[in-house]
């Protein structure tokens, strides 16, 4: 117990700070139990167990310095992405090794330093942070009533369909299914910090 | 098949509130903080890079890789 509060007191400035990722991951967690989605609940369940200890100092994983990507192993690495995701069969063995190796490289690629500017936040930051996490969560409400509504109606999601079966359709075809891993493809490399362009 | 274009149109209505916002804080950064700014803020605490990054990934895991 000692040492755990000697850790908390010898926090230095590049541990990371209490997140509310880190509820809504655990919220998430506990929404995967309720689904009965094994595997759902321990990647969201650990990730949260791990950025809690983070926030309190206990770096299970040492975090180290950033370097960031050049534009041209952006562009490999969207190719080793982008070619497999969508020429191979949905739901295959390909599909599974490429996401595995994907998950433990941006966990490599985002576990460093904190380098958090001590600027003082401005309440158009605090405005617009509250306004996004609005969406987030209405979007959230939407899905999940959804998923509900069809549980109680003897899994009826045609009739309350959630994403996944809105979405169905367009991922079984190998052109539209192209776009939609490319827009993914963009959007997480826009918050992985890789340039797309040089 | 009510319902059904009632939780349709709920995910419409979101996405659209969530494309018009990022529209109007382009045109409007006094107003509504660009996205790519209020990223730059909230990429820089190593939480919030995680949970977003997995948030990321967990959609092409769900959508790509698992059946459901």
């Amino acid at each position: 117990m000692n040492s755990f509060v000697n850790k908390l007191r010898a926090r230095s400035s590049n541990d990371s700070t209490f997140s509310p990722w880190i509820i809504l991951l655990a919220v998430i967690a506990w929404w995967h139990s309720w689904r009965g989605v094994e595997a759902d609940v321990w990647i969201h369940g650990v990730v949260a167990a791990i950025l809690f200890l983070d926030a309190f100092g206990l770096n299970l994983i040492k975090p180290h310095r950033r370097r960031m990507m050049s534009a041209r192993s952006g562009y490999v690495l969207a190719a080793a992405l982008f070619i497999p995701l969508t020429f191979t069969p949905r739901h295959g063995v390909v599909d599974k090794v490429v996401l595995g190796i994907l998950a433990a490289f941006c966990l490599y690629y985002v576990w460093t330093d904190d380098n958090i500017t001590k600027q003082r936040e401005i309440p158009l930051l605090r405005h617009t942070n509250k306004v996004w996490w609005y969406v987030i969560v209405a979007f959230l409400i939407v899905e999940c009533s959804a998923f509900m509504l069809a549980s109680s109606d003897h899994g009826n999601d045609e009739m309350y369909p959630a994403l996944s079966v809105l979405l169905n359709p367009f991922l079984n075809e190998t052109f539209s299914r192209g776009i939609l891993v490319a827009l993914w493809l963009l959007l997480g490399f826009k918050l992985l910090r890789i340039p797309v362009r040089k | 098949m009510t319902s059904r274009y009632i939780v349709i149109s709920a995910f419409l209505t979101v996405s659209s509130i969530g494309i018009l916002l990022w529209a109007y804080s382009r045109k409007n950064p006094e107003k509504l903080m660009p996205t790519h700014l209020l990223l730059d803020y909230l990429l820089q605490s190593r939480a919030n890079r995680v949970g977003m990054v997995l948030f990321w990934w967990w959609l092409g895991w769900h959508y790509l890789a698992i059946r459901q």
